[in-house]
């Protein structure tokens, strides 16, 4: 096994990457774990208006730069590289697709993942989670957005803007989530339409396209529209799958920290919108970030005193 | 996104496909699943480094794209004595891309 590390960070988010500016700062000596590739679901921002000292800038620039300053404070970065486990008794050890690696503390960064479109289909391929990567396919073709917060209604945009013919945007609750200016862009753009109050209750495939019925939750009544594709912004859920009854988590799998980050387990901490918390926003995961690693720091400053 | 990857165009794939094994990336600038697969080729290549790995921005070659049917993005195609011989969309784990393009 490598080396002990001072602290683990399990997730590349904003959260994770603040915590090791801080912690890398405290001359801690700091590994990253990342699943796939810095920056978690703010790489799948078009555009971020609300974070102080950009006006606009891309989600995917944002995060880049912030990994570009945290790799010149000397933190090891390793992506691609999926925790599946974590042992907490004594030293922390984080088990990886790569194999084990050990830490004095642990801070657990692992944000969240889209919700599947809760309906079984064989329709599979034609139900995506990101218009980015797939909405090509459906120029000049028809598809249903599910889900009418900000991300439903952004990607819709983006979707209008690469030319598909018609976009039906369908919320289960009887408003829509968004705030307004993004749905007034909505409306403008000319090939979008909204429902709420509705869901979808079956989708099969037929012909070349797919054949879907939507429910409206008030009446009961179904109505079938045929449609080329589906994409899906119900929200996210906490990636902890991996954590297995070592650390607690609320009902719906969030993680249970205190006002200082810290879990259950001594040496181990959680930031971001892992854990159990009202607002998720860039913003709060940053400072999230930084009270975890100033809290780890500490900890690992006493560890190293009581085991001289 | 990262340009470490050899970039083909509608040009010179036809003769970097006939004398090379490869795997390309079909790919789009801020599509998140593209950025990570061409950290999953960087890692897959780390582990087999005889693997062949360059990329095709669809961006820029919307003809080509349209030529091999590709829709969606990211995704890999492996070439064998000029030929596509498989191909796959998505984001896959180095273990599985390394596994698919040996028994291609």
């Amino acid at each position: 096994m490598a080396a002990c590390r001072d602290i683990i960070i399990v997730g590349g988010g904003i959260a994770g990457m603040t915590a090791a500016i801080y912690a890398a700062r405290a001359n801690m000596d700091v590994l990253l774990l990342e699943k796939d590739t810095c920056g978690g679901l703010a790489n799948e921002t078009r555009a971020v208006e609300n974070f102080p000292s950009y006006s606009t800038i891309g989600g995917m620039e944002l995060m880049e730069r912030i990994r570009d300053q945290v790799i010149g404070l000397g933190v090891v970065i390793e992506e691609i590289n999926r925790v599946d486990g974590l042992i907490t008794e004594g030293l922390k050890r984080v088990m990886t697709e790569e194999g084990e690696v050990e830490a004095r503390a642990v801070i657990l960064s692992t944000g969240r993942k889209p919700i599947p479109l809760p309906v079984g289909t064989e329709w599979q391929e034609n139900i995506h989670y990101c218009s980015v990567c797939d909405g090509l396919l459906y120029q000049g073709k028809d598809v249903i957005v599910v889900g009418g917060g900000n991300s439903g209604f952004d990607e819709s945009l983006y979707l209008a803007e690469l030319g598909v013919r018609s976009i039906q945007i369908l919320e289960m609750m009887d408003r829509f989530p968004a705030d307004e200016t993004t749905r007034r862009k909505a409306n403008a753009a000319g090939v979008i339409k909204t429902r709420t109050g509705c869901r979808i209750i079956d989708v099969q495939p037929t012909g070349n396209r797919g054949e879907v019925i939507v429910e409206n939750l008030k009446s009961g009544k179904t109505e079938t529209v045929f449609i080329d594709g589906i994409f899906v912004f119900i929200g996210q859920k906490p990636n902890t799958g991996f954590l297995a009854g070592n650390i607690r988590l609320d009902d719906n799998g969030y993680v249970l920290v205190d006002q200082r980050m810290r879990t259950n387990v001594p040496g181990v901490f959680a930031a971001g919108d892992v854990v159990t918390k009202e607002y998720r926003q860039l913003t709060t995961a940053m400072s999230d970030g930084t009270v975890a690693a100033l809290e780890a720091c500490q900890y690992v400053r006493e560890w190293k005193k009581d085991h001289v | 996104m990262q340009a470490c990857a050899t970039v083909l165009t509608t040009e010179s794939i036809g003769t970097f496909t006939t004398t090379n094994d490869c795997l390309v990336l079909f790919h789009k600038s801020r599509c998140p699943n593209c950025k990570v697969m061409f950290k999953v080729l960087e890692k897959s290549q780390q582990q087999q480094p005889n693997m062949v790995f360059v990329s095709v921005s669809i961006e820029t070659e919307p003809d080509l794209a349209a030529e091999l049917e590709i829709g969606r993005v990211p995704t890999v195609v492996i070439y064998r004595n000029g030929k596509p011989v498989g191909k796959r969309s998505g984001v896959l784990r180095p273990a599985e891309l390394v596994a698919w393009y040996n028994n291609s």
